[in-house]
């Protein structure tokens, strides 16, 4: 008797602990059930939304394939119309530079031919009035003014003669101060300023050499 | 026919000129004109090189000027043209 109260005393505590740990695993079994039942559930949508993906995302991605290889082969087209643009650009600029010296170096020919021509002429009917009678001074920004020969001129065809390189000599007819110029008198207004002044020439010698015959 | 026509015309418009210059220098100078007419062949070297003298004074002038003047076209031409950074046209 004393032994089986004394079993049952030792093992009251043991059989409490029993109880208690059958109650807790079977809630913990209630709990994994119902962990499991959702994670069911949660793999299932998951399982439709690959199944959904599937069979919509590959249908887009083959779009997307189709609409870059038509992309591709816009940008190649505009490629080969780029080329096509540069070189077009690059005859017109071949064009244009050849045009533009076709015309700039004539103009510049024509230009200097006839400033040059009307100072010929200018200098041509000057010199006939210089040794004859005086000209008219409204004539023309040319007329009524003496030429005088550039600095350093010397004549080719004609006899050296003193006035050339030397200073008028006192006994020699000088001109009026109004009928003084120099070579570029008979320029338009842009010539004769911008001349360089290597260009210019000493005022003075309007009368024409000693040695020198004048017409008629 | 048609040489004939021209030299005689020529001869005519010659005898011409020849004939009003002499009257002209004999009024000017009071000399006949024998003495204009045996002047004129010295009168005419004189002209002529005083004419070649001049022309090629001229031409020399000219020259110059031409060549001054084409430099003025080139610095323009320089001077108009575009230069980096300038808006385009």
């Amino acid at each position: 008797m004393t032994n089986s109260l004394l079993a049952v005393a030792v093992s009251t505590p043991s059989m409490a602990l029993r109880y208690a740990a059958a109650f807790f695993l079977v809630i913990v079994g209630i709990g994994l059930i119902y962990a499991l039942i959702r994670l069911g559930g949660t793999l299932g949508s998951a399982e439709k939304l690959l199944t959904d993906v599937d069979t919509e995302i590959v249908p887009l991605l083959k779009q997307a394939t189709e609409t870059l290889d038509g992309v591709n082969t816009e940008l190649d087209k505009v490629d080969v119309v780029m080329s096509s643009v540069v070189d077009v650009t690059e005859k017109v600029d071949q064009t244009t530079r050849v045009v533009e010296s076709a015309i700039t170096v004539p103009a510049k020919k024509a230009a200097a031919f006839g400033a040059g021509v009307s100072q010929a002429v200018s200098s041509f009917f000057n010199r006939g009035s210089d040794a004859g009678e005086p000209v008219a001074d409204d004539e023309g920004p040319s007329s009524g003014a003496s030429w005088s020969p550039p600095a350093g001129y010397a004549p080719a065809a004609a006899a050296p003669s003193p006035a050339a390189d030397e200073p008028a000599a006192p006994s020699q007819a000088t001109a009026p101060p109004s009928a003084v110029t120099t070579p570029d008198a008979g320029l338009p207004p842009d010539v004769g300023s911008a001349t360089d002044a290597s260009d210019e020439t000493p005022v003075g010698g309007a009368s024409p050499a000693p040695g020198e015959v004048s017409g008629g | 026919m048609k040489l004939w026509g021209t030299l005689v015309f020529g001869a005519v418009l010659g005898g011409a000129s020849v004939a009003y210059y002499v009257r002209e220098r004999s009024r000017a100078t009071g000399q006949s004109y024998v003495e204009v007419l045996r002047q004129l062949p010295g009168e005419a070297r004189r002209g002529y090189g005083e004419a070649r003298r001049r022309a090629q004074l001229a031409i020399d002038d000219g020259l110059r000027v031409a060549r001054v003047r084409e430099r003025q076209v080139d610095s323009a031409l320089v001077a108009a043209a575009p230069r980096d950074g300038d808006p385009a046209v």
